[in-house]
């Protein structure tokens, strides 16, 4: 199946930017979210009730259809850590100042995980399959699973994503993750997976698989890359997340230490950072010339291990046809 | 009753988050809902609780909340009626 559109909203320059696997750098921190005018996406009586978390994904939904030209997926399926968060903790803590009298509702309304998925389905009058997955560090890759199920199927377009805000509360998760050389961020990552790629060259999403309360990455890989009849030779690029310097180590073993690139550095740390990285990979692999990989890129394996007992593995593949 | 006016426009403004209104564009007999200011059934709970926590009015019948949210000389009024009411 193939990657037919990605857009994703980041700290960094990359929304509605082609080639935006060229313009990105380590980030500086303190970042802030690269925020585009959300008034050309959503009508300002939608948007006033709306968080960040939604507006970034209901902007990079709505980008990756104006890519294809498909008015409708047949299905919504989003991927999220920690959902509408913001919205919870604002609902509560508005319970606490109400002291027993009546609360604002919007903030409950648009709380639940599912307001993200459920607002684009709004936003295009989309009565199709709506999902959101929501496994902590894996909700992403959960998330495809359930996209490439849709196409396996019999759907042909299907819109899947993933979105995740910062907030106050993460920077005692950041404090657990034991990460405090990267900062809580936020993004907002979707795609098109289709039955039909473009002329020349397609993008594939080649498999993906998630491995929870895992003790052995090195072997997690071997069997993944084995059931597609791959070696760790056969992958050019491996796009990594890790908590812990034990990960890295093993993919160094595995792969070589020039095949890697930590795309938290670019991303910050959110929990559906993994989608930045699978959209990043789509946009190298179909990138000419890249200045940094030129055309050698064919392979690119995005390895999701931001929490140690998590893995999700992600192995893009640039096609050519016609040739 | 002209400052009461404003300030219920005031504060349906900030608490409904209204984009790009200002309290002059808010005639005191337009419509607050659908065809007129556009205001959903989601800003009906809103208006609710904008009355029991800035005028202590609190409307808890359906068909009386229907007449009384209806525009801004209706929300008005209720809260001046039930104020006459409590003195």
């Amino acid at each position: 199946m193939h990657i037919t559109a990605t857009s994703t909203i980041s700290h960094q320059p990359s929304f509605q930017q082609d080639h935006f696997s060229v313009l990105l750098s380590e980030l500086k921190y303190p970042s802030a979210l690269i925020a585009p005018d959300y008034s050309e996406f959503i009508p300002a009586m939608d948007r006033r009730r709306m968080s960040q978390v939604l507006k970034m994904a209901i902007a990079c939904a709505l980008d990756c259809l104006k890519q294809t030209g498909l008015k409708q997926p047949q299905a919504i399926i989003v991927g999220t850590g920690l959902g509408c968060g913001v919205n919870t903790k604002t609902f509560l803590d508005n319970i606490y100042k109400a002291d027993g009298g009546l609360v604002s509702p919007t903030a409950f309304i648009l709380s639940t995980h599912n307001s993200i998925a459920g607002q684009i389905s709004l936003i295009l009058k989309n009565q199709c399959y709506n999902i959101t997955h929501t496994q902590n560090s894996l909700s992403f890759e959960h998330a495809l699973l359930d996209a490439m199920l849709c196409i396996q199927n019999g759907d042909t377009h299907v819109l899947v994503g993933a979105a995740d805000e910062e907030q106050g509360q993460l920077y005692h998760l950041n404090a657990r993750l034991n990460r405090s050389d990267f900062e809580i961020a936020s993004g907002a990552s979707f795609l098109t997976l289709s039955t039909e790629g473009g002329q020349n060259q397609t993008i594939n999403l080649v498999e993906v698989q998630t491995f929870g309360l895992t003790n052995n990455v090195s072997e997690n890989i071997s069997v993944f890359l084995s059931s597609k009849g791959l070696s760790p030779e056969d992958i050019d690029l491996v796009l990594y997340s890790n908590s812990i310097d034990h990960t890295c180590h093993t993919l160094i073993d595995i792969f070589g230490v020039r095949k890697l690139f930590d795309y938290q550095k670019i991303t910050g740390i959110y929990l559906t950072n993994s989608a930045f990285a699978v959209c990043y990979g789509s946009n190298l692999l179909s990138q000419e010339n890249h200045p940094l990989f030129g055309n050698s890129l064919r392979r690119v394996l995005v390895c999701n291990n931001l929490i140690p007992e998590n893995l999700g593995l992600t192995l893009l593949e640039k096609k050519q046809l016609n040739s | 009753m002209e400052n009461l006016k404003y300030t219920l426009k005031e504060q349906i403004i900030a608490e409904l988050n209204l984009q790009d209104i200002t309290p002059e564009d808010i005639e005191d007999d337009t419509p607050l809902f659908v065809e007129g200011l556009g205001l959903d059934s989601i800003d009906a709970l809103e208006l609710v609780v904008i009355m029991e926590k800035y005028y202590g009015v609190a409307i808890t019948d359906e068909s009386i909340g229907e007449k009384v949210l209806y525009s801004i000389n209706t929300m008005a009024a209720y809260i001046q009626e039930k104020n006459a009411e409590k003195q």
